[in-house]
């Protein structure tokens, strides 16, 4: 619901206030001031109403303070996200430079260009159908990549890699602003969690997914979601409970691939950690037959390998129930020994360069 | 493959977006060709939705077809959630099925909490439904898996009461039977474990519920309707794994009914049949319980010996048998052979020996041996080092013998009683109230004590702070001590007695006392819980016996009539207290008659002078009583009759109720 005031009166009868100061300042002494100040340019735009291009300043929690473009610097009005109906911010965002760089891996340097130019929208993403929002995904996104990168290293990589991953998380927190209006708001800010728990900051972690709400199955965070949890589930060594939040993300999520991977191999390695190593072998074998020539496939594959020649498969299951309701029965040992000799790399073929997780 | 849900959502959302395009290029000049192409696109995705909208919803078959495919590859932590959401969604014909295979799927999950609660639900939502039986038995069994016997019985109760012909009625009244004797239902166990054996002959439970029934059985000290069982699992069952057991159990079994000879030749079989069974030591140490009846002690000292170089021998039965041993070598008068026997058994030293116990029987064959001087030393020696633990009770039992020991030691106990109260002073010095307490209650005695020096040592015992310290010699010092002059300070010993000392029989006095005062309070609850526990906890003897007979008085107080009648009968069923049946008649025929039954009651008191006439103190009691009764009933000749029979009987002559019985025959007479 848009106020009456907020299309004419944040531009007119609004209260003034003082950059820097407090509602009750003199305001001549703040007309004064902000020569080079800050801020973003937006067109906004009202359906069928006002369309209006402006500077954006600053924020104090719900309330974006901004000028006039033909207003003297210093001073602000104000007005809420929710006010208008959609926001173009007035940057150019290098997404060609950008893709060119991710798609040569180059994930650390792309995510730095995009970041730059977008840095300025980011407290104002909340603004309903803007322009940055996805950008700013990407960006941390790039991040993440950069951090996963970094950490593939070693020992040398970890400082990168937390580099990376705190910038990931600053920028996906913004992006969760957009919560209010965009679709993937909520994942962005869940994802901001799962930052938080590669960064170690579990407790912190905790409580920003206890501030979100619980999804529902078929939302689009839910897959996200439970990922979240089971990786702090994870990361608190308690890996029965990561495993069922692992299922629950990938079980009633549409496969995207932002998170139905990376919750199978979580599972996988839960289901190890649980001695359930049947049933690691066949979660393996899923992700190794679905993800090919990804870094998860590739995992899942080694992992399966070790599992087959360490034979911790052997020991016969108990009688499948399945089998006795529906009366079937597979030998999965026997498929994942094909599955791996049908996947024997080559001798002379090259891995080198790092591959789309 | 796409569920339609998801699709019909996914093109919705991209309806949004090109809508929203198509809104921002309407809304800037110069974007004609753009705004043509997002039309267009706008209008494709409606075209798409209206179909996907025409397509019957599959979803449900795609989730169901998802989940079925997750059970046949075992990963049921998956199929078990998907088939619950599917629960939750799917139309009601396939409701029932769904949640069936979230709990079968389930049932493989550990922990179980999961299953349980899906198989919960499913009985509260379809009980007598199609799978209701698998089920409720496979809940059932998780709960015994868990050893959640309550829960067991719980469930598997509401089962049969839902569907009596249950589909594994063997299986689910085994559950039930075991459960039962887990939970000390012997009665319900025999109940549940004894249709099994009639009305399901040949189910593969058979011959576990012999063996229970017979455990169960033995458990109630119904030992000849226990020991069928175990001879049947040896006759038609001779290779089931119950059969060592079995054979154990039946020699137990012998031995309980006091058919020795019988016990001995099954024993021994045991023995030569599973040389290695687990329970060999148990097998010897009854054997030499079974000599020691015989009286042949110098076998039952072999046996019991035997019997304690068994590894993992059982603590309690170690001890059995040490001191059993011990004590037949000192009646045998092999003083030295006791000794080195119970010196060796200190040397062993295994956790939970009682080595005080040990030294008092030392200094006990010493004594014997008429070497006073090394009884005292042995018993002060252990009074020294173990006098600081409460829970010794073997230096409570040397304490309490020591008065008469240094009595008969002439210069040895006087030197004795000196070293003791050096002790003492060395006691209060370091503060170890525990022994200050114990050597207190015993120098009272001390012929060099004064009076005044006796006054303040019972004046340091009799206060509440020393209840922590005491040990149960003292603790029942003090209670008896107590009793009248403070009698809440021997209450809260008494309370404390029972709480630390609980499986000892220094608690027996302790709970008598609670629930004499009680009575006194008139609070017949706690009388009666004391009372009940007596009679569980030392069944067979007089105090349960007593124990029994007040808690008929209680009962009847209460107006709690079958449980009264219930207490006498229970009084009557123990051939133990056969010498007290006529006082538990007697009783029993006062609770008739409380109850207005004159007719009942009057049989009860007949059967007294009929049945045990040589119990004169209840006879007399009982030809009033019944004349009593039969003048109630308005039946005065009948009564006067009795008298008549009772006063005419030179046996009886001198009972005080004949002058009683000659002056109600004057009164009934009167009433003709």
């Amino acid at each position: 619901m848009i106020r009456a005031t907020s299309i004419l009166g944040g531009w007119i009868c609004g209260a003034l206030v003082a950059y820097g100061q407090g509602a009750s300042g003199p305001q001549t002494a703040t007309v004064a001031r902000a020569a080079a100040e800050p801020g973003v340019l937006v067109r906004l735009v009202k359906e069928n109403e006002a369309q209006r291009e402006v500077l954006l300043v600053r924020r104090q929690g719900d309330v974006i303070f901004f000028r006039l473009t033909n207003s003297p610097p210093g001073v602000y009005s104000q007005f809420k996200a929710a006010d208008w109906d959609e926001a173009e911010f007035k940057i150019q965002i290098p997404e060609q430079a950008a893709y060119l760089e991710a798609s040569r891996r180059q994930w650390a340097s792309a995510a730095r260009r995009l970041h730059v130019a977008i840095a300025p929208a980011l407290p104002f993403l909340d603004l309903p159908q803007n322009n940055v929002f996805e950008p700013a995904v990407r960006t941390a996104w790039y991040y993440v990549r950069a951090a996963q990168q970094a950490a593939r290293r070693g020992e040398g990589g970890q400082a990168d890699a937390r580099t990376y991953y705190t910038a990931a998380y600053e920028v996906f927190r913004e992006a969760g602003r957009a919560a209010s209006w965009h679709p993937y708001g909520q994942c962005a800010a869940i994802r901001a969690t799962l930052c938080l728990v590669e960064l170690g900051r579990l407790d912190e972690a905790e409580a920003g997914l206890a501030k979100l709400p619980e999804p529902e199955i078929g939302d689009t965070a839910w897959g996200v979601y439970w990922l979240a949890r089971a990786q702090l589930y994870y990361a608190r060594e308690q890996p029965r409970y990561a495993l069922e939040a692992a299922i629950l993300s990938y079980l009633h999520e549409n496969k995207d691939v932002e998170t139905f991977p990376d919750a199978l191999m979580l599972a996988a390695q839960c289901y190890e950690d649980v001695n359930e190593v049947h049933r690691a072998r066949d979660v393996y074998y899923e992700v190794a037959r679905l993800f090919p020539g990804t870094d998860w496939g590739d995992e899942a594959r080694a992992r399966l390998v070790n599992i087959m020649e360490r034979r911790m498969t052997e020991r016969p299951e108990d009688p499948n129930i399945a089998g006795i309701f529906f009366g079937t029965e597979e030998d999965m040992n026997e498929k994942v020994r094909k599955f791996l000799k049908e996947t024997e790399p080559k001798l002379n073929s090259s891995t080198t360069g790092d591959k789309q997780p | 493959m796409y569920p339609h849900d998801l699709l019909r959502l996914n093109a919705q959302t991209q309806l949004e977006r090109w809508r929203l395009q198509v809104r921002r290029f309407q809304r800037y000049l110069g974007f004609a060709r753009e705004l043509l192409r997002a039309q267009e696109t706008v209008s494709e995705i409606e075209s798409e939705l209206q179909a996907i909208e025409k397509i019957p919803n599959y979803d449900v078959e795609l989730q169901y077809r998802i989940a079925r495919g997750y059970m046949e590859t075992r990963r049921l932590r998956e199929a078990s959630e998907l088939f619950y959401a599917l629960y939750k969604d799917a139309p009601p014909e396939k409701k029932e099925e769904t949640l069936y295979l979230s709990f079968l799927c389930a049932l493989r999950i550990r922990p179980a909490d999961r299953c349980l609660a899906r198989g919960h639900e499913y009985m509260d939502r379809y009980p007598g439904g199609p799978h209701y039986d698998a089920v409720s038995l496979g809940v059932g069994q998780i709960y015994a898996a868990e050893q959640n016997w309550p829960k067991v019985l719980q469930v598997l109760t509401k089962a049969l009461e839902v569907h009596p012909k249950h589909e594994d009625i063997a299986e689910v009244l085994f559950l039930l039977g075991y459960a039962s004797f887990m939970e000390e239902k012997f009665a319900d166990a025999q109940g549940y474990l004894g249709r099994i054996v009639k009305e399901y002959p040949g189910s593969e439970r058979e011959v576990d519920a012999l063996y229970w029934l017979g455990m169960a059985y033995m458990f109630d000290r119904k030992y000849e309707e226990a020991q069928p069982n175990f001879d049947r699992i040896l006759r038609d069952f001779g290779t089931a794994m119950y059969a060592e057991d079995a054979l154990f159990r039946s020699a137990t079994c012998d031995y309980a009914l006091s058919r020795f000879e019988e016990a001995e030749r099954k024993l021994l079989r045991f023995l030569e049949r599973y040389p290695e069974s687990r329970l060999r030591g148990e097998a010897l140490v009854t054997l030499g319980d079974i000599s020691g009846a015989l009286g042949e002690l110098e076998e039952a000292v072999r046996r019991y010996k035997q019997g304690m170089e068994v590894p993992d021998l059982n603590i309690e039965l170690y001890n059995h048998a040490a001191f059993r041993a011990g004590e037949m070598l000192r009646e045998l008068q092999r003083y030295d052979d006791a000794i080195r026997h119970f010196e060796d058994y200190i040397a062993r030293a295994r956790p939970e020996s009682n080595i005080p116990l040990a030294i008092y029987w030392i200094g006990e064959c010493y004594w014997d041996k008429g070497e006073p001087e090394v009884t005292l030393a042995r018993f002060l020696e252990a009074v020294e080092k173990y006098g600081g633990d409460r829970t010794e009770l073997g230096v409570d039992l040397i304490l309490e013998k020591w008065v008469d020991r240094t009595r008969g030691a002439g210069s040895h106990g006087r030197a004795a009683w000196s070293r003791l109260r050096d002790l003492l002073r060395r006691a209060l010095e370091s503060r170890q109230y525990t022994l200050a307490l114990r050597l207190e209650r015993v120098l009272m005695y001390s012929p060099e004590t004064s009076d005044t020096e006796k006054e303040a040592m019972r004046k340091f015992i009799l206060r509440p702070e020393s209840l922590k310290w005491a040990s149960a010699g003292v603790l029942e010092w003090i209670v008896q001590e107590a009793a009248a002059s403070q009698p809440q300070l021997a209450r809260e010993a008494a309370e404390t007695l029972v709480r630390d000392f609980t499986e000892t029989d220094y608690a027996l006095s302790a709970r008598q006392l609670i629930a004499e005062q009680a009575i006194a309070e008139k609070n017949w609850d706690l009388a009666i819980v004391q009372y009940n526990i007596i009679r569980e906890v030392f069944a067979t003897s007089d105090a349960a016996a007593d124990a029994l007979l007040k808690l008929g008085k209680l009962y009847q107080e209460k107006g709690e009539y079958d449980l009264a009648d219930q207490a006498y009968r229970d009084f009557l069923a123990a051939k133990e207290w056969k010498a007290r049946w006529p006082e538990a008649l007697y009783e029993r025929g006062r609770l008739w008659m409380a109850r207005g039954r004159y007719e009942e009651a009057a049989a009860y008191f007949e059967r007294i002078y009929v049945l045990y006439g040589g119990h004169k103190e209840w006879v007399g009691r009982a030809y009033l009583a019944r004349a009593e009764c039969l003048a109630k009933l308005g039946r005065f000749r009948g009564a006067i009759e009795t008298l008549e029979e009772f006063v005419g009987r030179p046996e009886y002559a001198d009972l005080p109720e004949v002058a009683q019985a000659r002056e109600m025959q004057e009164r009934l007479k009167a009433k003709l």
